[in-house]
């Protein structure tokens, strides 16, 4: 019990840190983020509850619920928090997706590995084509509009929802529908140009 | 991509493209030429960027993500004793799928490892039991189960499995015929395959419950084979599927194919035509590539909704090519009704079969009359679409043109059909118009309503007038594609709204008309807000805000700070600007001052409410704050959902309103930050809410488009003023003198709307106690009141067309339970909780006669039609009758004992009287009180009589089975109600034509006598309905909520409304006026301007006693004690020598009190002296100086009192209301006290309920 009360002290002061502005900290921050998410997910699968089509919310809150037991809800910690965990979310994915690559595998949906099987596999799908393309078409945007990327990452790599992202935000909900519209406009007219310069 | 832009620019790009997002391209041009000079470089990346629609598909949230995480350790993870994994085939919503290798017998299986949530015990269980009838499932289509257990994990728990026959190069059915490029033929013969496979399931008694087309796999060789066979069901056999779905989050059986029973979740609804009903949505997917219904993006309810309420697509519609025999077969898979579908996947194939070969098929046409009278029925009772209005008149007129043709031939049976047809019209247009109105889609009902015969509209069409929308004034506000910020000038006279071009126009109120144009700014004005007559402060889109005097156009301040204020409030007697902005803060200008600037807040601010002294309410990031007049930031608000970017203060800072994208406003006490009300009605986002200056109304504007009133004591919606050509609101403001709202649309449309406008034509409130009984006068003008659960003893008056009481009529020891009218209105009479019955001079407010004979609590209280004799009944079952004007007896009938007497009436003629007991109807004869008829209704007590006005029939309102319109003299029940579980009330209006009736849930119609077909519905009273009169001219209907407000729905219209004194005027002037207009309509000849002055003094008097009402009731507790005390007969000595020690004390404490209490419930007799003991509690904590009369204290006893009653009573359900209550109050800090003393008792009420609800 205290351990976990020592733990947990500790990832709020490194939360405070990485709010401060602490790279190290930061770092230390997102792995410890990403290492509780694998645990949560890992649990979610190994065992009745939950599973496979966890959504991305219910995995960062839980692993907000048990990184900071005593529910610490001050404005700027809940942000950075979140912040972290999208973070950690799209480096997963992009890593994933990277690996992927070079190992030479289809860049194709997660259906082309196993061909057949789409029958048992209920609508799930990860647009590993799109995501990495995204992520290099992320930064551009994260350089020139760090605002609307903040929103992209809570929305679309830590799945958050409009109204969820507006209170970690603390922005109205209208301004990250905005934001959230305008980025996604501004992706995708990204992403087709690239297409149409490779092409 | 073009010319990158710079840091400045693209602050601009991003602030201007908020600006025009949400333009359509005729405003977006105009708004491009006003926000980008010519050659402005952000111009072709914003229009570059509009242009970008990226599909819906396109960075869809919702990845799997722990899939995603997990994978890749998941397979060494899982070990299963005899079998060996060999790859991960998938994972779905039910688990994820393995190949593997089975070791004994060896062979090559699917493994399904399951996932549930519920108990894997007891899903074990189920998989066991039902494994072996799946397993003897042998058919080719089926994908045999092998076999089913569980297995364990690396980390400790268990997992169902099952092993089943792998399917090789398995594809969904659908899938494989598009990349196979099946012809039409080839598909019908494949399905018919699969539907063999159903029907032997189904023989064995096997439904799938999950058919679709990733479960209608097609293997190498081009067979069907279809998996998961009962799998839905072990699944989830105990859960319905809609708190399946919402629990997980995900939806488990794909909502596209499963049919209208499903969603209900009634278990025993899903047979075998519920697969029928999935493989004919598989069939039409297979067939048109599409479905049947456009579900794409919609949440499970909004599905439900679909599924259950719309034609589906018919085939032909998508091609030609399918119109006949497979339109009609595909059409009579997917019917509504089980019982219209094909009975079985059997009859299904062999119709398509029939259609293969070229032979007629069986499904039989429905006649188009049939259908419409199907779709009629399905539709009653919901708001209906234009469409559906649409369709009932080109249906109606159809028929109508088919009999016109034949008229010849048969035109006396073609007249009354179409007459039927024009009733039906009629009905379905009112009930459109009525359910449409809040939603503000009654238009086009009501013109539907307009094409009817004249001779068929009645009180509800005239009611329905009364309820248009009136806006007083409209016009459009130029140059402004976005909703304009707008303010009233302090004396109310004029309006200031800001434009595009950065003018500010001043209009006058009410009439709109424009004043005068300022130009205040360069570009686009945001935010506006008035310092003083004639100076606004007005916010740019260029980040600026400048204070400029109207008219002029002299500039007296500005702020450049990077800012776009959003909201605006100007305090320290206009010194200051609070300015809520779109980025950063809550900033303060010290705008006439020395300009300085300092941030109060941090977050975004939407909406800032502003008190006198500096203090408001704003909200912070979503979440609404309490502002100190200090700056101090009150934390200890507590944080309500998020989202919230609509706030308001109530002028006396008592209460905080905030709404926003959760579509309803809460209004909470500012001081506690408790919500006390919930206002639903909104179907979009709230945007903008402000209170009245008097503080009892509040008025929401949302992006439905629709402006709300509610009353704020009560939480009752007041009016719904309707949306303009789907323009969503932008703000709402209360003018100063509180009479007008003005309202501006996103598109400009600026309105003057009257806050007298009602969706009933009155509500009649006090902020407590609630009413609980309700007479209206013959002519409707005048309203009786009484609170039965709270425990008044007195009657309330009410002018309806004022809103206000106007008398009080004290005169009773206890609750008053019922009152009616005398025909002529010079009387009421009423009969209370104290066996007392009243009989009232209206125009003097004084009793006339007291009537005292009861041996129990008056229930029910009838006038004879001639105003002569009075009946009233008592709960144990007496009804006496008595002459009005002397009180003397002229009948003592005892209808039986160990039932209650709840329902009287007499008879048109005055002849008969009929009394419900129990379960029982009992006729007497008036005269001779002879026992004319009885009858027995049905199991549930009879709640509530009523003679039809032309005599012979009874219409009885009964607890469950049995309400309807009776022949007493035979005991038959000619016509049927609907049975409800709990009292429902139902009174006839003059003429007999139609019965106005409530349920239990609060709904209130109205019953077409004629035809006995429900006409329309008036309204759903979300708290419930206690009582309901018609006034005896028919000209209004008066319904009390349990909320305790009353709802008054009559013909007269707004407009006569709008001239009304307000509540701000004195109450001796209104007492004076509403006397005066009694005296004006003739109704008291012999009254004379001295009982004018009297009612004024008694107006003046009642105001005085109502201030010292604490004080009253605390001399007149022991008298009441003791009243109460001597009429327990039957009481212990015990109980007596209780209650004397209570009685002796000074200050009585609580133990005594308990111990009274206590000796009371053993007793056993003493309802009333319980309930009088807790009155007491009151009384003593009022003496003891704790509770002032609307504090939570007074509500915790009135609690326990209500509950208790429901105990006595056997109103479980108002009586759990009352308990919920208390459970909330308990919690109330300022109560700590009460609660402290109270706390036991409560525990104890808690445990009967629990015993009671066993039995």
């Amino acid at each position: 019990m205290k351990e976990s009360h020592d733990a947990n002290q500790e990832l709020t002061r490194l939360l405070e840190e990485a709010a401060g502005g602490d790279a190290d900290a930061a770092g230390r921050l997102a792995d410890a983020v990403h290492a509780e998410l694998r645990r949560v997910a890992r649990s979610y699968l190994g065992r009745e509850r939950g599973g496979p089509t966890l959504q991305a919310t219910a995995l960062v809150h839980e692993a907000w619920l048990r990184l900071f037991p005593g529910g610490d809800a001050s404005f700027e910690n809940r942000r950075h928090f979140f912040g972290s965990a999208a973070q950690a979310m799209r480096r997963i994915l992009v890593d994933r997706a990277r690996r992927r690559e070079r190992a030479g595998l289809d860049r194709g949906s997660e259906r082309a590995d196993d061909p057949g099987i789409t029958a048992v596999v209920d609508d799930v799908a990860v647009p590993v084509e799109d995501l990495l393309s995204v992520h290099e078409a992320f930064d551009e945007l994260a350089a020139l509009y760090p605002r609307k990327a903040e929103v992209v990452e809570l929305r679309y790599f830590c799945g958050l929802t409009e109204p969820e992202v507006a209170a970690v935000l603390g922005a109205s909900r209208n301004t990250v529908t905005r934001d959230w519209q305008f980025a996604r406009s501004w992706l995708h007219r990204r992403l087709s140009d690239r297409r149409s310069e490779e092409s | 991509m073009s010319e990158p832009l710079d840091a400045g620019q693209r602050r601009r790009l991003e602030e201007v493209y908020e600006l025009v997002a949400d333009l359509g391209p005729d405003e977006l041009s105009v708004a491009l030429d006003a926000y980008c000079a010519p050659g402005d470089p952000i111009r072709a990346e914003l229009e570059a960027l509009l242009a970008s629609t990226p599909d819906r598909g396109f960075m869809a949230t919702g990845l799997p993500w722990a899939t995603v995480l997990a994978r890749e350790e998941s397979i060494p993870e899982l070990t299963l004793e005899g079998f060996e994994l060999v790859r991960r085939l998938g994972a779905g919503g039910m688990g994820t799928v393995f190949e593997a290798v089975q070791e004994s017998p060896r062979r090559r299986v699917a493994l399904k490892v399951v996932r549930s949530d519920s108990d894997s015990v007891e899903l074990a269980r189920r998989l066991e039991r039902e494994g072996e009838v799946l397993a003897r499932l042998r058919h080719p289509a089926i994908a045999v189960i092998h076999a089913s257990g569980t297995c364990r994990t690396p980390l400790g728990g268990t997992l169902p499995f099952l092993a089943m026959e792998l399917v090789e190069e398995a594809q969904p059915l659908t899938a494989y015929a598009e990349q196979h490029g099946l012809e039409l033929a080839a598909r019908l013969e494949l399905f018919a395959l699969c539907c063999d496979g159903v029907e032997h399931a189904h023989q064995r008694g096997v439904l799938h419950r999950d058919l679709k087309p990733s479960n209608l796999l097609v293997d190498g060789n081009g067979l069907p084979k279809i998996i998961d066979f009962g799998i839905a069901r072990i699944l989830a056999a105990d859960e319905s599927p809609l708190s399946r779905h919402t629990r997980t989050g995900q939806v488990l059986g794909t909502p596209a194919y499963m049919s209208p029973e499903q969603f209900v979740g009634d278990p025993d609804a899903v047979d075998a035509r519920t697969d029928v009903y999935a493989l004919g949505v598989v069939l039409f997917e297979l067939v048109a590539g599409r479905l049947p219904y456009d579900l794409a993006g919609r949440s499970l309810v909004e599905c439900a909704t679909i599924v259950r309420q719309q034609v589906p697509t018919r085939l032909s519609t998508i091609h030609t090519r399918f119109r006949g025999d497979l339109d009609l077969l595909v059409a009579t898979a997917l019917r509504k009704e089980p019982e219209l579908r094909y009975a079985s996947a059997a009859a299904l194939a062999a119709d398509l079969r029939r259609h293969l070969r070229g032979e007629p098929i069986a499904a039989q046409r429905t006649g188009t009359f049939r259908q419409f009278r199907m779709f009629a029925r399905r539709h009653r009772g919901l708001a209906l679409s234009v469409a559906v209005i649409v369709l009932v008149s080109v249906v109606g007129a159809l028929v109508a043109t088919d009999f016109a043709i034949e008229a010849g031939a048969r035109s006396r049976e073609s007249e009354l059909r179409l007459r039927e047809v024009e009733r039906q019209a009629y009905r379905l247009g009112l009930q459109a118009a009525f359910g449409g109105f809040d939603a503000g889609r009654s238009t086009p009902a009501q013109e539907l309503l307009a094409a009817t015969p004249e001779s068929l509209r009645g009180w509800e069409c005239a009611v329905l007038e009364g309820l248009q929308d009136r806006s007083v004034a409209t016009a459009r506000v130029d140059g402004q594609p976005r909703a304009a910020p707008l303010a009233f000038s302090h004396d109310g006279r004029s309006l200031a709204v800001a434009r595009t071009d950065g003018r500010v126009e001043r209009r006058n109120v009410p009439g709109l008309e424009v004043l005068d144009a300022t130009v205040c700014a360069p570009g686009p004005i945001v935010a506006l807000s008035y310092v003083d007559e004639g100076v606004v402060a007005v916010a740019g889109a260029d980040g600026v805000v400048r204070v400029v005097e109207l008219g002029s156009g002299t500039e007296r301040a500005r702020l450049e700070e990077p800012v776009l204020p959003h909201a605006m409030a100007w305090r320290a007697e206009g010194r200051e600007l609070l300015c809520g902005t779109q980025r950063s803060a809550l900033l303060a200008w010290r705008a006439l001052d020395d300009g300085e600037v300092r941030t109060v807040a941090p977050g975004y601010c939407a909406s800032i409410g502003l008190l006198a002294d500096g203090s408001g309410v704003f909200t912070q990031g979503g979440v609404l704050t309490l502002l100190q007049a200090d700056d101090q930031l009150d934390r200890s608000f507590p944080a309500m959902e998020l989202g919230v970017g609509a706030a308001a203060l109530s002028p006396d800072g008592r209460w905080v309103a905030g709404g926003g994208a959760g579509k309803l406003v809460r209004i909470h006490d500012a001081r506690t930050g408790l919500p006390v009300a919930h206002l639903f009605g909104h179907s979009s986002e709230v945007v903008t809410l402000a209170f009245s200056p008097d503080g009892h109304c509040l008025v929401s504007g949302s992006h439905d488009g629709s402006v709300r009133t509610w009353d704020v004591a009560t939480g009752s919606p007041l009016a719904t003023f309707s949306p303009v050509d789907r323009e969503s609101i932008g703000a709402v403001r209360f003018s100063p003198s509180g009479r007008w709202i003005a309202a501006i649309g996103s598109m400009g449309r600026l309105r003057i709307l009257p806050r007298a406008a009602g969706t009933s034509s009155a509500l009649l409130t006090e902020r407590r106690p609630g009413h609980n009984t309700v007479a209206l006068s013959p002519d409707g003008s005048l309203c009786a009141t009484a609170s039965f659960f709270a425990f008044e003893d007195h009657v309330r008056l009410w002018d309806v067309d004022l809103g206000e009481v106007v008398a009080e009529l004290h005169g009773h020891a206890w609750s008053v339970g019922e009152l009616e009218f005398s025909r002529d209105g010079r009387w009421l009479a009423s009969g209370g909780a104290d066996r007392t019955a009243i009989v009232w001079d209206v125009a003097r407010g004084e009793a006339a006669t007291v009537f005292e004979e009861h041996a129990s609590s008056v229930e029910s209280i009838r006038w004879s039609p001639d105003g002569t004799w009075i009946a009233s009944s008592g709960l144990a079952g007496e009804l006496l009758v008595w002459e009005a004007a002397s009180g003397a007896l002229r009948h003592r009938i005892v209808a039986g004992t160990g039932q209650q007497a709840l329902g009287l009436a007499i008879s048109p003629s005055g002849s008969e009287i009929a009394l419900g007991f129990g379960p029982r109807v009992m006729l007497y004869d008036a005269a001779s009180a002879d026992l004319l008829a009885e009858f027995t209704t049905g199991p549930g007590a009879v709640t509530d009589l009523e003679f039809h006005p032309a005599g012979g029939l009874l219409a009885v309102g009964c607890v469950g089975e049995g309400s309807g319109l009776w022949d007493w003299r035979r005991g038959v029940r000619v016509h049927e109600l609907p049975a409800f579980g709990g009292r429902s009330y139902l009174d006839f209006d003059p003429r007999g034509e139609r019965l106005a009736m409530t349920s239990t849930d609060g709904e209130v119609w109205l019953q077409d006598c004629v035809e006995w077909v429900r006409m329309c519905t008036l309204g759903d009273c979300l708290h419930g309905v206690c009582d309901l009169d018609w006034s005896a001219d028919g000209s209004r209907l008066a319904v009390v909520e349990r909320n305790g407000s009353v709802r008054i729905w009559g013909p007269r219209s707004n407009a006569e409304r709008f001239g009304i004194a307000s509540r701000t005027e004195a109450e001796a002037a209104r007492v004076r006026s509403s006397l005066e207009a009694l005296l004006a309509r003739g109704e008291y000849a012999d009254a004379d301007h001295e009982v004018v002055d009297a009612a004024v003094r008694r107006g003046r008097w009642l105001a005085r006693m109502r201030a010292t009402e604490a004080g009253r009731r605390q001399a007149a507790y022991s008298m009441r004690l003791r009243r109460t005390l001597a009429r327990e007969r039957a009481s212990s000595p015990e109980l007596r020598s209780a209650v004397s020690a209570v009685l002796g004390l000074a200050e009585p404490a609580r133990e005594d009190l308990e111990r009274a209490v206590e000796a009371a419930r053993r007793d056993g007799c003493g309802e009333q002296l319980r309930l009088a003991l807790v009155r007491l509690g009151v009384d003593v904590a009022e003496a003891d100086g704790l509770p002032a009369p609307d504090d939570p204290a007074l509500s915790l006893y009135d609690g326990c009192a209500g509950a208790l009653l429901g105990l006595a009573r056997d109103d479980l359900d108002s009586g759990r209301a009352y308990l919920e209550a208390l459970r909330l109050l308990l919690a109330d800090p300022r109560a700590e006290v009460i609660a402290r003393r109270l706390l036991p008792l409560v525990e104890r009420i808690e445990v009967r309920f629990a015993e009671r609800s066993r039995r």
